[in-house]
């Protein structure tokens, strides 16, 4: 088969894949304001439900994948265009098939729901190479797994077995507006990317 | 009663518009009182004076036509001089640019009696001698060179005298000194690609962004090590160039040429370049440099294939090819540049380069 990028509301995806060897970092942007004066208790405002991650992933891009990547940077304006991250660690668990045509996704329990905001997406990495993009529009927490609610059904069955990782789609833009790529030789550039997830904006 | 608000004198093109003893065909002039009405009612009793027919003896009126034609106006009867300005951009080879003077009179000869130039180092005009003697409605051409060697900043002003009156032509141009070195890779070679967004965001999270430039600015850091004789001329290099704009070779995109092309336009290489983002989308110019006997020269590219590069004009030196490798050139000025001498001979020079837009004219 091949990808099924679905509900990406026209914008593209980040073209290669990060470097493990440079660990990803993940941080959140605190929207929280903490009022008091010295010595007495504190009041805790916190500004809005949905935080940010920001995050930076390291690469070392081929020949081909760095003209992607340029192309990129450069299609962005850096800190100017928006699109989707995949996000490399694992988000979500299966726990039973999700069946072609069905819209639901079965997962661990992993608190999700606390946070979940309405725009989420998840992509998932199948064994075959192929990549799947959907839309989570509700998360139910059922006691004895997680329901995710897609917005655009499967296209083909997602057993235990035949995935690699169900992780989340983060909608962003680049955090700097510099590409910096050093270079020991002439290919394999390493390259810090940083982007920030815009959550006022998913489409 | 409508008031006579004025008189048009009009060309119109005969028969539609004449009266029958004009010859078909005729230009003509003919005459048409206008009368602004001052009430609705006006309009009828203007009906019979609505005059617009041809109605002008042009035997009689010739000598009243108002207006010329066009080219009367604005072609005929001067000195035309062209360009008032030459922007030679970065000048990295000789470039021809015609001067061009036409005697737009139909009746009388002009003629160019003198030629002088302010700064002129750099350039070369050919012409006939003088004086030049131009024809009626005829025409003269002016050759200027501008050298590939030259002053680092091109700011020369020729006149030419036509008719005694004097006519000038103003050039602008930079040289790019060429950076033939290779980088030590060792300590890395730093290419940065930077925009400017202006962005405003709130504590929400809700943002406002506009790119404030389209196309990225570059940022090199690079160290060359070099010995000997090579090392002098890096560190005079470097400080001759302190003020100048340094052609700086994208050192990760190589293209290695396959055959010999002295005296061509086209170079053959023998890796595949369509992976090459900036000798493809963002490059002016490449550089040829032969690392070994720091021999370089910057061309201009006219277009870039999967195995080839195109240059506008024809190679100049003389290169061994085998040994030579071509670059994409990003024109910089130092942000910083050090010599570390490690011996008495050895020297680490470290160069921070920033590009350099130029704006036009300047």
């Amino acid at each position: 088969m091949a990808d099924s990028l679905e509900d990406l509301g026209g914008y593209d995806l980040f073209p290669i894949e990060p470097n493990w060897a440079v660990t990803p970092k993940g941080d959140l942007d605190l929207a929280k304001e903490l009022i008091n004066y010295p010595g007495t208790v504190s009041q805790l405002i916190g500004f809005t439900y949905d935080v940010p991650e920001v995050w930076s992933f390291g690469f070392s891009p081929d020949k081909d994948e760095e003209y992607d990547l340029i192309n990129f940077f450069v299609g962005k304006y850096g800190r100017t265009g928006a699109f989707w991250m995949k996000l490399p660690h694992t988000e979500f668990t299966l726990t039973t098939t999700a069946l072609s045509g069905s819209t639901e996704l079965r997962v661990e329990r992993n608190l999700a729901e606390r946070q979940y905001q309405g725009y989420e997406r998840v992509w998932i990495d199948m064994h075959t190479g192929d990549i799947l993009t959907r839309e989570v529009n509700d998360t139910t927490d059922e006691t004895t797994y997680l329901s995710l609610s897609l917005t655009t059904s499967l296209d083909r069955d997602i057993t235990l077995t035949n995935h690699y990782k169900i992780c989340r789609l983060l909608f962003c833009r680049f955090d700097e507006d510099a590409l910096i790529m050093n270079y020991s030789q002439d290919y394999y550039p390493q390259i810090t990317i940083y982007v920030r997830e815009l959550v006022k904006e998913y489409p | 009663m409508g008031t006579v608000n004025g008189i048009v004198v009009s060309d119109r093109m005969l028969p539609n518009h004449a009266s029958n003893w004009v010859p078909p065909g005729t230009r003509s002039t003919s005459l048409e009182l206008f009368l602004i009405a001052n009430s609705p009612s006006d309009y009828d009793a203007m009906l019979p004076i609505r005059v617009g027919q041809g109605m002008t003896d042009i035997a009689k009126t010739r000598d009243a036509i108002l207006h010329f034609s066009f080219g009367d106006e604005f072609l005929f009867w001067r000195i035309w001089y062209e360009p008032a300005t030459i922007d030679a951009g970065f000048i990295v080879e000789n470039k021809e640019y015609e001067i061009k003077v036409w005697n737009a009179y139909l009746d009388v000869t002009a003629s160019i009696t003198a030629v002088s130039g302010v700064a002129t180092d750099g350039t070369t005009i050919s012409h006939d001698s003088l004086p030049i003697s131009i024809g009626k409605f005829g025409d003269e051409q002016l050759i200027l060179t501008v050298l590939g060697e030259g002053p680092p900043l091109q700011s020369t002003i020729y006149t030419v005298t036509v008719n005694s009156v004097d006519y000038t032509t103003e050039i602008e141009g930079i040289r790019v000194v060429p950076v033939p070195w290779e980088p030590d890779w060792d300590s890395k070679v730093n290419i940065e690609m930077h925009f400017t967004t202006a962005l405003q965001r709130n504590k929400y999270f809700v943002e406002q962004r506009r790119p404030l430039r389209y196309t990225p600015y570059y940022k090199f850091a690079f160290r060359i090590i070099a010995e000997g004789l090579s090392a002098q001329k890096m560190k005079q290099t470097m400080s001759y160039g302190h003020d100048k704009v340094f052609g700086i070779p994208v050192f990760t995109e190589h293209a290695y040429p396959a055959s010999d092309f002295n005296s061509s336009t086209t170079i053959t290489t023998s890796n595949d370049l369509t992976n090459l983002w900036n000798l493809n989308n963002q490059a002016e110019y490449i550089v040829i440099i032969d690392h070994t006997t720091l021999q370089a020269e910057i061309k201009e590219i006219d277009t870039v294939n999967a195995n080839s590069i195109e240059c506008a004009v024809a190679v100049s030196d003389t290169f061994t090819w085998q040994r030579c490798i071509v670059y994409p050139v990003v024109m910089c000025t130092a942000e910083g540049t050090s010599v570390n001498p490690q011996s008495d001979s050895v020297f680490y020079g470290d160069f921070r380069m920033i590009q350099y837009e130029r704006a036009t004219g300047v």
